[in-house]
């Protein structure tokens, strides 16, 4: 038993995406499980909130790159293993690079990176004339996600599985609190915190929004953009929020709130990042010798009343932009504007665009960057679609959530 | 933010610093230090527990290196809970680590007067005869059990506590706050009373809260139908009717409008006192008149008293009693004056409430001999504040699990009903039944089946694999179901192959599930596991059993 897992993981390089709560877990599970080529990838540095349930990191370390300390612990406790560490965003690594790996494994907080990776994966999956898919050219995907007790482990085979994008839906949108509210009946000590935020962003005019910016700005130097990380930027809308709340005689601004107001943080414990990242693990080597790969890929774990876990198949999304090669079909009025087109397509929620561009063949109709672009195509925007387009004819929409090549086609029908 | 503040963070979001604090006063005993166990207490110390002492009396050996991460090459042949405590201890500053080099079962069985120096026990690698022993010395002292066990593909996690009182059970997704709106106190029905909906422009009137305007509505509403609520369907319809008829623009533009339309059932519906409290707490023998007995322990103690302090709070209120107010006020469309008025108000009936609470603390205190100091008027309030979500929970001895006679049979059965169908041979259910079998089999053999030193199934395991499955059927027959046990001789050639093996990625597992379940226990917040969860690692598949 022992054996069969050590012989598959000295044959099989890894890469483990994150080197945080899942990706410490991840590091140990594989170096103890036989696996002896691993990469890890992760931009971040230590942060002292990170010590926790980042097992690998010490007071010490806080300021280093997490990769490095984390490759460096494990190859110290494991003799035998190589672990490579690599510091830059997986956006910045090509397809020869992660060509290289059996099997890869995410660790990720963040929803951005993970669309993009599992993106890349489908695409690098390569069918012959016939469009049967070439195995060689799949890598599986393994997905871990928690927030506090709760967490799931699920494994995406590029094109016989449903993939990540299938299901974005169950991923609601962030909560953004309404602008009027925090500009004019702030009622909570977060819209107080808000208001300071929008006003350092600018997202707020007026003369006292006006008077916090210019009060960062004097602070902190013109130009200088709102780091979430630094100290003195969050005791600065601590502060003010707190003079805020004093005005409408709203309690409760702290400045742990105001951390968790600005940083969107989710609370996240060494317990359920074990549960997951020993669950990806199990599943790397099922799919690395697929043995007894069953169709229920998607196992979910919740500890908050009890303890409750149920795995299952996650379907297919019959439209999904990434795995599956079907265009959308979408109806417009042809006196609407390609500005409506846009609106649409950033409220979908099962597409969650962050800045997408629009093109049809040969022709650009709105093209976000280079700013040269924008400002050339901004002028459509105002245009009827029935002067644009054709009736049944097929946009492409490319984003930067998606890595370059990937492009969702919609045929417009127009009405 | 201090040091500790930011390094616990994200777990403070979670449980509090009063769930850390009971975290940093917290000392775990740990019973075997083998890869599940070590998994285990890593995920307690990095969280901050207070102490924890590793009891074991192996030495380091080749497999401990292969398996468990808080062993090096080093360290061969050196005792393994020095060694591990050494590594374990290494993770947090905060945390103090003893060892003791003894047999886990003689540790606890030598001299029980040491056990009530520990929050919890967490046993790991122990077949079902050594927790019995355990579980019978710990049971005088009231100190609770997790164990966690992998056992080749296959991991279980059991909790042994015979009551446990739960101050926040913290329901997912949270219900909705107590507004009395179906029964406003006085005060806020003077607020209520002393606004004018009608003299209102449109601005104000569209941020006026809902919990306004639907007091105000049910008010108009029992006035016309004998101070009555609604009951029936058509009357609760035609109540929200009149919700809708407030409506100054067209519908849907007034935003409190539709907040009060949608929570219209809270004006016709009190809130109840849910069973959970009004049963299982209040009719708890603890709750009752007697005194309170000495070996609970200050944290059960405190909870017993301000348990029974409610009860009476809500028994001196006569008919339709109700819990004391939390003082929280949802978000709601609003005038930032008028939120904030009514925050008051709501705060201030909390407050009365919690210190009618206290009052009748401070009387049972007196009257049992205790010690007024033990309950701060702080304390109260935040009980108070979770009073709909205190629990009180209990976990059956593994005596009665592995009795045929004791064990909960409806959800034995249950459990067959739902292993068969195309899982069925692998279903959590059993491999709970095998790995009894496999306990059987040591208590019969002196090894688990498939120990033999060898790394490759041989043709004399067949004799175990025989051997294995005939007990595995024996404790089916012995459980007497409705429904037969699919058990086959791939399943006790399954086990035989795991030989009682430890591997490091299952250990991860179910160090995760059980280190979770103790902080449960340990902060006395969230509901824990009702008694046993079993892992498949083959599936991914696992079930918990109330068994
Ligand atoms: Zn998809």
């Amino acid at each position: 038993m022992q054996e069969t897992r050590d012989y598959i993981g000295s044959q099989s390089r890894v890469l483990v995406i994150g080197a945080g709560g899942l990706g410490c877990e991840l590091l140990k599970n594989l170096a103890l499980s036989g696996f002896r080529s691993i990469d890890v990838i992760d931009l971040d540095t230590i942060d002292v909130t990170n010590l926790n349930r980042q097992f690998l990191f010490r007071q010490k370390d806080v300021g280093r790159m997490k990769a490095e300390v984390a490759a460096e612990f494990i190859q110290k406790r494991v003799p035998g293993v190589s672990v490579t560490a690599h510091t830059c965003p997986i956006q910045e690594k090509d397809e020869t690079f992660y060509r290289q790996f059996s099997v890869v494994i995410a660790g990720l907080d963040n929803i951005k990176a993970r669309r993009w990776m599992n993106s890349l994966l489908h695409q690098m999956v390569e069918t012959d004339d016939e469009g049967n898919v070439d195995p060689d050219s799949v890598i599986p995907l393994i997905d871990g996600g928690t927030e506090a007790f709760k967490g799931q482990a699920r494994v995406i085979l590029p094109m016989a599985t449903s993939c990540f994008e299938c299901s974005m839906d169950s991923f609601p949108p962030q909560v953004h609190f309404p602008l009027c509210t925090v500009a004019e009946t702030p009622r909570k000590p977060d819209h107080c915190i808000a208001y300071v935020l929008f006003a350092i962003n600018k997202s707020l005019s007026n003369p006292e929004a006006d008077r916090i910016h210019e009060g960062f700005v004097e602070k902190f130097g013109a130009g200088t953009k709102l780091d979430k990380d630094d100290p003195a930027h969050m005791r600065f809308i601590f502060e003010l929020a707190k003079d805020r709340a004093n005005l409408f005689h709203i309690e409760g601004v702290t400045y742990m709130l105001t951390m968790g107001v600005v940083k969107n943080i989710i609370p996240a414990v060494a317990s359920t990042n074990a549960i997951i990242a020993g669950a990806c693990v199990n599943e790397a080597f099922k799919v690395l010798s697929w043995s007894s790969q069953s169709l229920n890929t998607y196992y979910m774990y919740n500890g908050t009343t009890g303890v409750y876990s149920y795995t299952f198949e996650y379907g297919r999304k019959p439209d999904c932009p990434v795995c599956n090669a079907e265009e959308l079909r979408w109806s417009m009025d042809a006196e609407e504007t390609l500005q409506a087109l846009m609106d649409r397509l950033m409220s979908d929620s099962t597409l969650q665009l962050e800045k997408p561009s629009i093109a049809k063949p040969g022709l650009s109709l709105y093209i976000q960057k280079p700013e040269a672009l924008r400002k050339q195509t901004e002028a459509n925007l105002s245009k009827k679609l029935g002067d644009i387009l054709e009736s049944g004819d097929i946009i492409t929409v490319t984003d930067p959530i998606y890595p370059a090549g990937q492009n969702i086609s919609i045929i417009i029908k127009l009405d | 933010m201090d040091e500790a503040g930011a390094k616990y963070d994200r777990q403070l979001r979670l449980w509090g610093s009063h769930g850390q604090k009971s975290l940093a006063e917290a000392h775990i005993l740990l019973l075997k230090a083998g890869p599940t166990g070590t998994e285990t207490l890593k995920n307690l110390v990095l969280p901050g527990i207070g102490k924890f002492t590793v009891v074991d009396d192996e030495n380091v050996g080749e497999a401990d290196v292969s398996n468990n991460f808080f062993v090096t090459q080093e360290y061969l042949g050196k005792g393994r809970a020095e060694t591990t405590c050494e590594l374990l201890q290494e993770l947090n500053p905060d945390v103090k680590g003893e060892f003791v080099v003894s047999d886990p079962v003689e540790f606890v069985t030598r001299d029980s007067t040491v056990l009530n120096t520990f929050t919890l026990v967490i046993a790991t690698e122990m077949p079902e005869q050594n927790l019995l022993a355990i579980e019978e010395a710990l049971l005088p002292h009231n100190v609770p059990m997790v164990v966690a066990r992998t056992y080749g593909f296959i991991g279980v996690c059991r909790i042994v506590s015979h009551t446990h009182c739960v101050i926040e059970s913290k329901p997912s997704p949270e219900p909705m706050e107590d507004l009395r709106i179906a029964d406003p106190f006085p005060e806020l029905e003077a607020f209520v009373d002393g606004i004018d909906l009608a003299a209102m422009d449109s601005k104000d009137f569209m941020h006026t809260p809902f919990v306004v305007v639907l007091v105000q509505l049910m008010k108009k509403w029992r006035a016309e139908h004998d101070n009555k609520l609604p009951t029936t369907m058509a009357e609760k319809k035609e109540f929200k009717e009149l919700v809708k008829q407030q409506a100054r623009k067209s519908w849907g533009e007034e935003e409190n409008l539709l907040e009060a339309f949608d929570k219209a059932f809270l004006a016709y519906t009190p809130k109840e006192i849910p069973p959970e409290v009004s049963e299982e707490v209040f009719s708890h023998p603890y709750c009752g008149t007697e005194a309170l007995p000495s070996g609970l322990g200050p944290f059960n103690m405190r909870f017993w008293v301000l348990a029974r302090a409610l009860k009476a709070f809500v028994e001196d209120q006569g008919s339709h009693p109700k819990l004391p107010l939390s003082g929280k006020l949802p978000d709601m469309t609003a005038t930032t004056g008028m939120y904030v008025d009514m925050q008051r108000i709501y705060k201030a009936k909390a407050d009365a409430d919690a210190n009618a609470v206290y009052d009748r603390c401070l009387g049972i205190l007196q009257a049992q001999g205790l010690d007024m100091a033990i309950i701060s008027r702080e304390d109260v309030k935040e009980f108070c504040k979770n009073a709909y979500y205190i629990r009180v929970t209990q976990n059956s001895r593994i005596s009665d699990e592995i009795d045929p006679a004791k064990v909960n049979k409806e959800d034995l059965e249950m459990a067959v009903m739902e292993g068969v169908g195309d899982s069925g041979p692998q279903s959590p259910l059993l491999m709970y039944i095998m790995l009894r079998a496999c306990d059987r089999f040591h208590s019969k053999h002196g090894r688990f089946p498939g120990q033999n030193g060898r790394l490759e199934l041989a043709d004399s395991d067949e004799t175990d694999i025989q051997l294995l499955l005939a007990l595995a059927q024996e404790i089916g027959t012995e459980l007497s179901l409705d429904s037969p046990l699919n058990l086959s001789s791939d399943h006790a050639k399954e086990f035989v192959r795991y030989a009682a093996v430890e591997m490091h990625n299952m250990a991860a597992i179910l160090g995760g599930i059980a280190s979770q379940e103790a902080v449960k226990l340990i902060t006395h917040q969230y509901v824990v596991l009702s008694n046993i969860y079993v892992f498949n690692g083959i599936t991914c598949t696992g079930a918990s059993f109330a068994l």
